[in-house]
């Protein structure tokens, strides 16, 4: 019915093999890249955990000294630092300026997973751009999540980008409560009113931490959490759900009754024991959510399988005499692509807020700047300083909004039967 | 009886607003009903006969729907001015509805017999053990075993054509006037078709009412017809009566549409192409970019009108039976539609 | 209806065989971690100058951890299964009356939560659903994004400030809205309390589960967990209603004159199929997370705060017992779930359930 537009061509359709000279080692420049990149990251890896010590940073000694020393106190926010390099090279001293970076194991984890989403989700749009036209003109007819992905955008390169070159947000006794930009405010332990200045924009919580650190700092623990726990989940739950629906018998009741287990056991009291077992760290804090958290997805992933298992493609493959594995990851994946990017999208926003609840119960590290803790801070203040708990959350908020915008637009543009405005 | 006709539809045209544009889904066809006569509505896939049988009783989903010009003039009232609350007096009560699936048209978590209570309580003041056995009198009458139990069976536990025979027993629980069945027998297997169509027939013969048949199996149509409307792209290309039609069928469309029935040896072949656009339909005759005699003046301006063919009550509306053409012309074989040119991928008519 | 009872017991038995697989795995993975107490007991030993590893010797003797792992899985067993919970030493209390003691405080908001959540999420999903094309669909579609989006925390924290903080010198309209201050802390004394007063001669207490001062300290927990809960199942109310709203049998129901009331209920009745498989899976989610937060922001006595407060403390058997409490709430909800499917529709073919969650 519809017209001008062409409803046919979908991610589904794509053949996903048609370029193939061989059927069964991939050749193309894409994959050849893919092994690279994947190569380079686990060289860098190895080189980190065993050549380099332990306790240094990957790229090491990061040091913020102030540019002209202690009198630039007092620009807040803005006192830019130049980074300054340390190596220690066979016991001789190096200084460097140069931008530092101590890749932590979670940063590892979220390099692979954007290499993969960049291969896998950036790679297929960029080759099939009439596909992408189509599902592009879909998708932007709902203002609200093409609003959302440009703020999602930007939110992710100045989570990424801004702790790279921002020296992390520091305790300072002089400044704290400090309200924010054009707020006057009587905050706790001050004699007068005050108002906020440029210098910290978003005012300073109760230990004089500038405020817009601490939510740029959050960024980034946020959006590791959503993307990495998404992409464990998914994981799994593409795996269970494809190998349940294509197996059949034995192995998808076996399967589905685990699935059944697993989300009967209720997810946040697992999660307190394993933390109160383990201690939490960010990575398990990841972990566990994503070893947790992909039932649903395998169920999805696996009705949709299940539909897809009777149609004639696969079972052209079959007939040819092609392993079950390729089959799975050659047809069954693919083709149930758009249930998956759905499932992942509206993954991240469930994961982003346990993350967020769990450091606000105070069970999460201490250590990591994470918005979550930054609410709780700021809990016996809400009469005097109300920014600390509130500014940190409208970020959570729009973020966690962006996400379900988002993934509902792209449950309505990639799979149009699901739900139609 | 009067002599007016039961049901006269004039010049209705429906559309749905959608994010695509407007969609003209019917545009402006008028037809009617005689008392006690079958109508049959025939056309390719998406040509509109489901909208215009949906809009007598307006129950196309409004919104996108939108009954935009026309009027529906039923037992001399227009139904198109009425409000929902006086409409709903006449729907399942005066006009009842048989649709295409009958997997899909009962609800499926109550009893059948709740779903056809409910139907005759809505219309008649009577008790529920007076509804009750009234319905165990329909399910017998359109033919389900042991009614009397069946009654409190879930629709599940029928099978197809137990289904419909349910739906009908449905629909004539108030002693219709006009009975609308869209396709009514295209879900079934062939020989449950057949007995579908005789209990139509026979009940017909008792209850005496109308019947607007929507089909696009023109064997049917031999078998049930009074008359027939020929619908394309939301138009009526040709009405009249069905051995006229069969016969001597005037419109292009139509002699193509009979041409490419089973059981037409070799002459049988699809039409090519597919309908046009329902949001921005081409000018002049709808039929035109499929038509092998279309000539430079049937793109241009409207639909022709309705003209009389070769007998009264035969109306066609191709622009070779108005005045300065010769109509003659359509019969010689054109190259367009040769044997040799056989089926394409555009061949809709199922 | 033979088919049903039996679909009924395997569910039953099913329930009690996850309940024993997650008892187990809770037991191991408390096997495989180190133990709390036993460290305890060494640096006491330690600092009081006197062997450490005869400390962890005597700690293991008196927590019968020295016996063979299968005896001590059979005992733990026993116990579980026997509601023989431990001695919690934080509470210095029996786990078991510690539970009894506290789960009123819980029931009191979850209860009306859930018939909130339930009302006001069906009613706006099925509304929105069919006036799918109106403006109010979409400021209720907004509503149901905007609670599905605000984390809890921060929502009870806003509403504080708001309700407790502006209100109390706020002046809006010339009305004063301190009146209309709510408090931030639950004081049980609310419902301890003989506290008499007389109203037009009639001697009433003060004290008590459904009074005045309880309904107002609860309102601020209602909204807060009502809000997360309600949003998801208008979601899904809305989703199943469209699916349903230009169904065949929809149309028939028209056909037959039905008003805008009956055909409702026709699509109401269906969409309850498919709803009622993820109720009790929205509900759990909300809530197991909600009843934590929420008790620990408003601080109510009630099994959440004791969750929070266990884990805290590091009160291991208070944990597993709210380990098990869990599990069994979450199994005896899909139980219900599994008997409601089973009498709202009647195709079901006893075989397979069809899912716990979406
Ligand atoms: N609710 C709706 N919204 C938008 N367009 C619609 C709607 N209902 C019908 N249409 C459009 O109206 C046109 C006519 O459809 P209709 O169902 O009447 O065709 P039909 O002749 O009954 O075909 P079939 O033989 O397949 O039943 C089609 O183009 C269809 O896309
Ligand atoms: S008007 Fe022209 S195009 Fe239309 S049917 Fe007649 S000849 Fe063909
Ligand atoms: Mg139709």
């Amino acid at each position: 019915m519809a017209t001008g537009t062409d409803p046919d061509l979908t991610f589904e359709d794509v053949d996903w093999d048609a370029e193939q000279e061989h059927p069964l080692i991939d050749r193309s420049p894409v994959f050849l890249a893919q092994v690279v990149i994947n190569a380079v990251i686990f060289g860098a890896l190895i080189w980190d955990y065993f050549i380099l010590n332990n306790e240094s940073p990957t790229i090491e000694g990061l040091h913020y000294p102030a540019i002209g020393g202690d009198s630039l106190i007092g620009l807040g926010f803005w006192e830019l630092r130049r980074p300054v390099l340390q190596f220690t090279t066979n016991g001789i001293e190096m200084t460097t300026t140069f931008s530092v970076w101590d890749v932590t194991s979670v940063e590892w984890l979220l390099m692979v997973v954007l290499a993969f989403g960049f291969f896998n989700v950036v790679v297929p749009l960029y080759q099939n751009q009439r596909m992408t036209a189509y599902y592009w003109r879909q998708f932007k007819k709902n203002k609200a999540a093409v609003a959302s992905l440009v703020f999602l955008i930007v939110t992710f390169v100045i989570g990424f980008v801004g702790p790279v070159f921002l020296p992390p947000p520091e305790l300072s006794l002089t400044e704290q409560y400090l309200p924010p930009m054009g707020v006057t405010a009587q905050p706790p332990g001050y004699a007068e009113p005050i108002s906020g200045t440029l210098a910290h924009p978003l005012g300073t919580d109760h230990q004089g931490q500038d405020m817009l650190k601490l939510v740029i700092f959050g960024m980034r623990v946020s959006m590791q959490v959503g993307l990495l726990s998404m992409s464990i989940a998914v994981g799994i739950g593409t795996l269970v759900g494809t190998t349940a629906a294509h197996a059949g018998g034995i192995v998808d009741e076996v399967l589905m009754r685990y699935v059944d287990i697993q989300s009967t056991f209720p997810v946040f009291l697992l999660l307190l024991l394993l933390i109160y077992l383990y201690g939490g760290s960010l990575i398990l804090i990841i972990a566990l959510y994503g070893f947790f958290g992909w039932e649903g997805i395998a169920r999805q992933v696996r009705s949709e399988a299940l539909q897809k298992n009777e149609e004639a493609y696969i079972q052209a493959s079959e007939a040819a005499g092609a392993s079950q594995w390729w089959i799975v990851r050659r047809h069954i994946i693919p083709n149930t692509s758009s249930t998956i990017i759905t499932a992942a999208t509206l993954a991240i926003p469930a994961f982003i807020l346990g993350e967020a609840t769990l450091s606000f119960l105070g069970f999460a590290d201490p250590e990591i700047y994470s918005w979550g803790q930054v609410i709780a801070g700021g809990r016996g203040d809400l009469r005097g300083a109300p920014w600390i708990s509130t500014v940190p959350g409208f970020f959570l908020f729009f973020m966690v909004l962006a996400f379900n915008y988002l993934g509902d637009a792209l449950r309505d543009s990639i799979d149009p039967r699901q739900e139609q405005e | 009886m009067s002599d007016d006709p039961l049901l006269d539809v004039r010049d209705l045209k429906t559309q749905f607003h959608t994010d695509d544009g407007t969609v003209r889904a019917v545009d402006g066809i008028s037809f009617d009903v005689d008392r006690g006569e079958t109508v049959c509505i025939v056309g390719e896939s998406g040509s509109g006969k489901s909208v215009t049988s949906e809009s007598i009783t307006r129950i196309i989903p409004i919104p996108p729907g939108e009954i935009a010009d026309g009027e529906v003039i039923f037992d001399g009232q227009d139904l198109t001015e009425m409000s929902t609350d006086q409409l709903r007096k006449i729907r399942g009560n005066r006009i009842a509805h048989v649709f295409q699936n009958p997997q899909g048209a009962l609800n499926p978590v109550y009893t059948v017999g709740k779903q056809i209570i409910e139907a005759i309580r809505i219309h008649k003041d009577v008790s529920k053990q007076e509804a009750r056995e009234q319905t165990i009198d329909l399910l017998d009458r359109v033919g389900i075993p042991e009614a009397g139990k069946r009654i409190d069976d879930y629709p599940y536990e029928f099978s197809g054509g137990m289904k419909q025979r349910v739906v009908i027993a449905m629909a004539l629980s108030c002693q219709p006037d006009l009975l609308i069945a869209d396709e009514p027998t295209t879900a079934l297997d062939v020989t449950i078709q057949a007995q579908i169509l005789r209990l139509l027939g026979d009940l017909q013969d008792e209850f005496g009412m109308s019947i607007i048949f929507v089909t696009h199996d023109l064997g049917v149509v031999a078998e049930i017809a009074d008359r027939v409307v020929v619908m394309y792209a939301g138009k009526v290309m040709e009405r009249g009566d069905v051995y006229r039609i069969f016969e001597n069928p005037a419109h292009p469309y139509t002699k193509a549409l009979l041409r490419c029935r089973p059981g037409q040896g070799s002459q049988r072949e699809a039409i090519r192409g597919s309908l046009p656009s329902m949001i921005d339909p081409p000018d002049g005759c709808r039929f035109a970019p499929r038509c092998p005699h279309a000539v430079e003046d049937c793109r241009d301006g409207d639909q022709p009108p309705m003209m009389e063919a070769e007998h009264p009550g035969h109306e066609v509306s191709c622009i070779f039976y108005q005045d300065g053409f010769d109509s003659t012309q359509l019969d010689s074989g054109p190259e367009g539609l040769s044997a040799s040119e056989a089926r394409t991928d555009g061949g809709e008519s199922r | 209806m033979s088919g049903m009872k039996w679909y009924i017991a395997r569910r039953t038995i099913w329930a009690i065989i996850v309940l024993w697989i997650t008892l187990s795995v809770t037991w191991m993975l408390l096997e495989l971690s180190p133990n709390q107490g036993e460290l305890q007991a060494a640096q006491q030993a330690a600092m009081q100058g006197q062997d450490a590893d005869k400390a962890i010797e005597d700690y293991k003797k008196r927590e019968g951890l020295d016996k063979p792992a299968h005896e001590r899985y059979l005992s733990y067993m026993v116990n579980m299964y026997t509601l023989n919970w431990g001695y919690s030493t934080e509470w210095d209390k029996n786990v078991i009356s510690l539970f009894l003691d506290r789960w009123p405080f819980t029931l009191q908001y979850i209860l009306p939560s859930t018939m909130l959540t339930m009302l006001v999420g069906y009613g706006l999903g099925l509304y929105s659903a069919l006036n799918q094309y109106d403006r109010s669909d979409y400021v209720a579609t907004f509503i149901a994004f905007f609670g599905l989006s605000i984390p809890n925390f921060w929502f009870a924290i806003v509403l504080v400030l708001i309700t407790a903080v502006w209100f109390s010198d706020l002046v809006l309209f010339g009305v004063d809205m301190s009146m209309f201050q709510l408090p931030v802390f639950y004081k049980s004394e609310v419902i301890n309390t003989s506290e008499t007063i007389t109203i037009m001669g009639i001697e009433l207490v003060r004290g008590g589960w459904f009074t005045f001062d309880n309904v107002k300290q609860l309102l601020l927990p209602v909204i807060v967990i009502s809000t997360a809960g309600f949003a998801a199942n208008m979601r899904y109310a809305r989703a199943y209603t469209l699916e349903y709203a230009n169904a065949e049998f929809v149309k028939t129901a028209r056909a037959k004159g039905a008003n805008s009331i009956a055909v409702t209920r026709h699509i109401l009745r269906v969409a309850l199929v498919p709803l009622s498989t993820i109720l009790v899976f929205q509900l759990l989610s909300v809530f197991a997370t909600g009843t934590v937060v929420i008790e620990f922001i408003f601080s109510i006595p009630g099994l959440g705060q004791v969750t929070y407060l266990s884990f805290v403390n590091q009160d291991t058997p208070v944990i597993l017992g709210i380990t098990v409490i869990g599990v069994f709430v979450a199994l005896f909800g899909f139980l219900l779930q599994d008997i409601a499917y089973v009498y709202l529709d009647p195709r079901i073919d006893y075989g397979d359930r069809t899912g716990g969650a979406g």
